[in-house]
């Protein structure tokens, strides 16, 4: 199921193969060099955290080596070439399914030419969309005039006040994660309201995360093949989360 | 050299005004240049005439006392350690315009010329509001008669001398 | 029913701040196995493109001006990819050619600053509010500001974005044969409303969204 929307509420599509074992960096250097002519915006990846050492009642700063983040000149493109981990990124404007999973599969192909065969532990389909809703004069909209994934609150201040007050949230965040019956597929989903980069508009999250962890395929047509379908269930499940008012969004 | 007088016990040098007539000419870099949206440049932005933070006046230099010579006018400047490129404008502004917008905006701006060793056309432009930007805009638009782009200059003083 | 009130104006860097907000600190095993679950959902909603680990920057005074100039260019492409959905492509293509232009080297004055992000995002709210079909030519302020101008022959606007969604303008309109000049400070949202008496059309149409 796909429905083509002239504007699509994406912000960002991810394809990502977790692997079971690092990589050398000496092969990621050399899958980064000859990336470079595509993403010359080159980003170090390491990650910061704070190490206690209890027998010297002290704490350290541990910084650990990730990986890169390469960028193509217009900044819609990303490759990250993690230490465990593939993936390859695509911000708006969205060009449509074959076009991004194109590339990530010409990307997959260039560094498995270099690193080789290391297991795949994960293979997961993010799509982080944005819905952007113009808001009336008195500042507020339903969220389930858009969404059906939504917070159901009770009447707080009807039963502490016995005034018939409406609940209002300033804002909102939730996180859903549910085993699918497809393909041994997990389903995470976060939704939230996030201030708008428009004005008068209030925008509303829908961040789908579909993987697979469980018996995960090896060999290159059988992971592709599997990303396709994980498409497809996300897509599904996109368009059963929204309602039609946001479905009119973008289709303007 | 020029005579100096006793002023409040500190020596000053009395540096004489631009006759009304004559042009003052502003550097504005690709930046403060006002284009259109496929970068045609169309003269300057007023921001071009903003004076930045701690700076007391516009710096600028009088064209007719290189006589017009703009490419020792871009030397001068040059050598005062400004960076002008191929897209750097020249903005030649007529000083009795320049007068003018001031005085309709209430300021008195004062247009004098203090010569430099690097750059003895150097004309300083005196009592330029900080924050009056509709005034700003009046120079850009009234006061500025036309913009010259650096490279267009060089590329034909260098075609000259082929 | 259940409505969601438009937050207090601040600004973000188009989604970055993911609103996970910490409860009162507990002592008890649930209430740290809850603050661990925020945690993970707060580092769950940075995205790749927006991953924050470690990052070299070239903010650095060690960068030269070129890699500083190619890291603005960057940034406010990334920028502009958060709301490149309401933006037509050859709008959106006009905008980064415009983008290369004012941020390159060979004609970068040593002097003035980089576009100042805050600045960029009241530029790109101003242009998705007013949607002008024709794009403006592009400045920057010596302290970083970036500015829209539009010419229609003696016809000039010229917006200087500030951050905080305002914006410093300067117009000038011809009349019925009459010159008329206005300036002022005013908000994003304001704008089409304190520049309609001076018919905004001339400068605003054709050209593509």
């Amino acid at each position: 199921m796909s429905i083509n929307y002239p504007r699509p509420p994406i912000t960002e599509a991810v394809i990502e193969i977790r692997l079971d074992q690092p990589v050398p960096k000496v092969s990621l250097d050399k899958v980064r060099a000859r990336a470079l002519k595509k993403y010359p915006l080159s980003d170090e990846l390491s990650s910061v955290g704070v190490l206690f050492e209890p027998e010297k009642a002290a704490a350290r700063v541990k910084q650990e080596w990730i990986g890169y983040k390469l960028t193509n000149v217009d900044s819609t493109d990303i490759l990250m070439l993690q230490s465990q981990a593939f993936s390859t990124s695509r911000l708006a404007p969205y060009p449509g399914w074959e076009s991004f999973c194109g590339n990530a599969r010409q990307e997959w192909n260039e560094w498995k030419r270099e690193v080789g065969y290391i297991k795949v532990i994960r293979i997961g389909v993010r799509y982080i969309n944005r819905l952007d809703i113009p808001v009336e004069n008195d500042g507020f909209i339903r969220v389930e005039d858009y969404l059906k994934l939504y917070v159901q609150l009770p009447n707080f201040e009807t039963a502490m006040t016995g005034l018939p007050i409406a609940p209002k949230m300033a804002d909102f965040t939730t996180q859903v994660h549910m085993h699918l019956s497809n393909d041994q597929c997990e389903l995470t989903i976060n939704s939230s309201s996030i201030p708008s980069p428009l004005v008068k508009h209030l925008s509303l999250v829908l961040d789908i995360d579909v993987s697979r962890q469980r018996e995960v395929p090896q060999h290159d047509e059988e992971i592709w093949a599997l990303i396709d379908r994980i498409r497809d269930y996300k897509n599904h499940i996109f368009e059963e989360s929204i309602t039609e008012a946001a479905r009119e969004i973008f289709l303007k | 050299m020029h005579p100096i007088t006793q002023k409040f016990g500190l020596l000053m040098a009395k540096y004489d005004p631009i006759p009304l007539a004559d042009h003052i000419i502003r550097a504005v870099s690709w930046t403060r240049l006002r284009k259109d949206e496929n970068e045609n440049v169309l003269g300057c932005l007023w921001q071009a005439f903003e004076l930045r933070d701690g700076e007391r006046y516009l710096s600028t230099t009088w064209r007719e006392h290189f006589n017009s010579d703009l490419v020792q006018i871009i030397a001068a400047m040059r050598r005062c350690g400004m960076k002008l490129t191929s897209k750097s404008g020249l903005a030649h502004a007529n000083v009795g315009k320049v007068v003018e917008c001031g005085n309709r905006f209430g300021a008195k701006l004062r247009v004098l010329h203090q010569p430099m060793p690097e750059n003895t056309g150097y004309v300083a432009v005196q009592n330029l509001p900080h924050e009056d930007h509709e005034l700003l805009e009046m120079l850009a638009v009234d006061a500025v008669v036309e913009t010259v782009m650096v490279g267009t200059i060089e590329s034909t003083n260098s075609t000259s001398a082929q | 029913m259940t409505s969601l009130a438009t937050p207090p104006r601040k600004i973000t860097a188009f989604g970055l701040e993911m609103p996970v907000l910490l409860p009162s600190r507990g002592a008890g095993a649930l209430a740290e196995e809850m603050s661990d679950r925020l945690k993970q959902v707060q580092k769950h909603m940075i995205t790749p493109a927006y991953s924050v680990t470690k990052r070299q920057t070239s903010k650095s005074i060690n960068f030269s001006i070129e890699e500083r100039l190619f890291d603005s260019r960057a940034s406010l492409k990334v920028m502009t990819a958060a709301v490149a959905m309401h933006l037509k492509r050859p709008w959106r293509d006009g905008l980064f050619r415009q983008l290369d232009s004012l941020l390159a080297p060979e004609s970068w004055d040593k002097d003035d600053k980089l576009v100042d992000v805050a600045s960029y995002y009241t530029f790109l709210r101003m242009i998705l509010y007013v949607q002008p079909a024709r794009r403006p030519g592009l400045g920057l302020s010596y302290n970083g500001n970036l500015i829209a101008a539009w010419t229609v022959d003696v016809n000039r606007l010229t917006v200087e974005c500030l951050p905080k969604d305002q914006l410093r303008w300067v117009l000038s309109r011809s009349i019925d044969d009459n010159l008329e000049r206005v300036a002022g400070v005013t908000f994003i949202h304001r704008l089409p409303d304190v520049l309609a008496p001076y018919h905004p059309e001339i400068w605003f149409t054709n050209g593509e969204v």
